[in-house]
């Protein structure tokens, strides 16, 4: 256990030797046994040395401590005689006004304190309404601008429909659509490079038309 | 009405007034069920990606059509359940057209491939407004 004998404290390296003359107040708990382990025999009857007291500085102590207890003291009792004579004048007060008098009293302040809560109450639920205000405001617009958008793009397509329904296959028609489809062929095989263009790979002949036989493939099953 | 593009694989070994009937009967099938044929594309003969079997035969090429038309949601499933009783008709397959989105690159600074999410301001929108309501009322907690 090589670093229990020291220890980083205050960004310096303290030894367990040197503890006593730069550190005095820190401690090193090397081992501690389990609180069921018996104290050793060593350790039984092993006497602490008391403290040491600075006999100058205890007494200073003992001087301060005294001042300070009567201080104190004499501070509590003057709150302690305070409280009791708000307690008489309470007391006399209440034998000596009129019910009246006290309930308009309480009344009173009960009145102004409600007004002054009101008024901030008010205020409060004008900037909220304010804000509620603004942002159905918002929805509002939203909403519209949001159906003009879908009319908008139902009536592009309603037109492009329009545009293009010359060249639909009709039950009419679809004779000749048929007759220039077997005719004709599309191929897709092609691969689209970053820019846009396409190319074709030249060397794929494996579903050339004119290479391949056109008979039904059946295998037995 | 949505868009759909339907896949259809034909058998090979078809003559061609034979052929015709089968593109017919799929047309009609459309048509039957309210449904506007807009566009028909012939992918030539290819070999299929493995054997298919279809009515007790199995077959290794097939005859490839593209259909792009209009309908509703319920005719759609309609078509769709009436081509698994054309003999001919090998596999069918019936995608939605969803009309692409237009590069930014082509209106706009160049985003590098990355669209920007329509929802994310609202759903940015959203957050801040919890948090604020969270912050309000449940501050001391």
């Amino acid at each position: 256990m090589p670093a229990l004998n020291r220890l980083t404290c205050c960004s310096c390296i303290i030894t367990k030797a040197s503890q006593s003359a730069k550190c005095p107040n820190l401690t090193f708990v090397r081992f501690r046994k389990p609180v069921w382990v018996k104290k050793s025999p060593s350790r039984i009857y092993r006497v602490r040395e008391p403290t040491p007291i600075d006999p100058i500085e205890a007494q200073k102590m003992m001087e301060w401590t005294r001042v300070y207890n009567t201080e104190v003291k004499s501070i509590r009792k003057k709150i302690h005689q305070h409280q009791e004579t708000l307690d008489e004048i309470m007391k006399i007060e209440k034998f000596e006004t009129p019910f009246d008098i006290v309930f308009e009293n309480i009344l009173a302040r009960n009145n102004a304190w409600n007004e002054e809560t009101s008024k901030q109450r008010l205020a409060s639920m004008a900037i909220l309404s304010e804000e509620d205000a603004l942002r159905q405001e918002k929805m509002i617009q939203r909403d519209i601008r949001e159906r003009e958008e879908i009319h908008m793009a139902a009536r592009k397509q309603v037109l492009e429909a329009q545009e293009m329904k010359d060249s639909y296959v009709t039950p009419d028609n679809i004779d000749d659509v048929i007759e220039e489809l077997l005719n004709t062929r599309i191929d897709y095989d092609f691969s689209i490079n970053h820019d846009g263009s396409t190319s074709i790979d030249q060397n794929d002949d494996e579903n050339d038309d004119l290479n391949v036989d056109k008979t039904d493939n059946k295998t037995d099953s | 009405m949505p868009s759909y593009e339907v896949a259809l694989i034909i058998r090979s070994a078809l003559e061609r007034t034979q052929m015709k009937n089968v593109l017919k009967g799929a047309c009609q099938s459309i048509f039957h069920n309210g449904g506007v044929v807009k566009k028909m594309e012939n992918l030539g003969y290819r070999e299929l990606p493995h054997p298919m079997k279809s009515h007790t035969q199995k077959f290794t090429h097939g005859n490839y059509f593209c259909i792009q038309f209009n309908s509703s949601t319920d005719a759609m499933a309609k078509i769709s359940k009436s081509y698994n009783d054309y003999d001919d008709v090998l596999r069918h397959g019936i995608v939605k057209n969803e009309v692409e989105p237009r590069r930014p690159c082509l209106d706009g600074p160049c985003q590098f491939g990355e669209l920007k999410n329509p929802d994310h301001d609202r759903a940015a929108y959203t957050r801040r407004v919890l948090q604020r309501y969270k912050n309000k009322h449940f501050r001391n907690l």
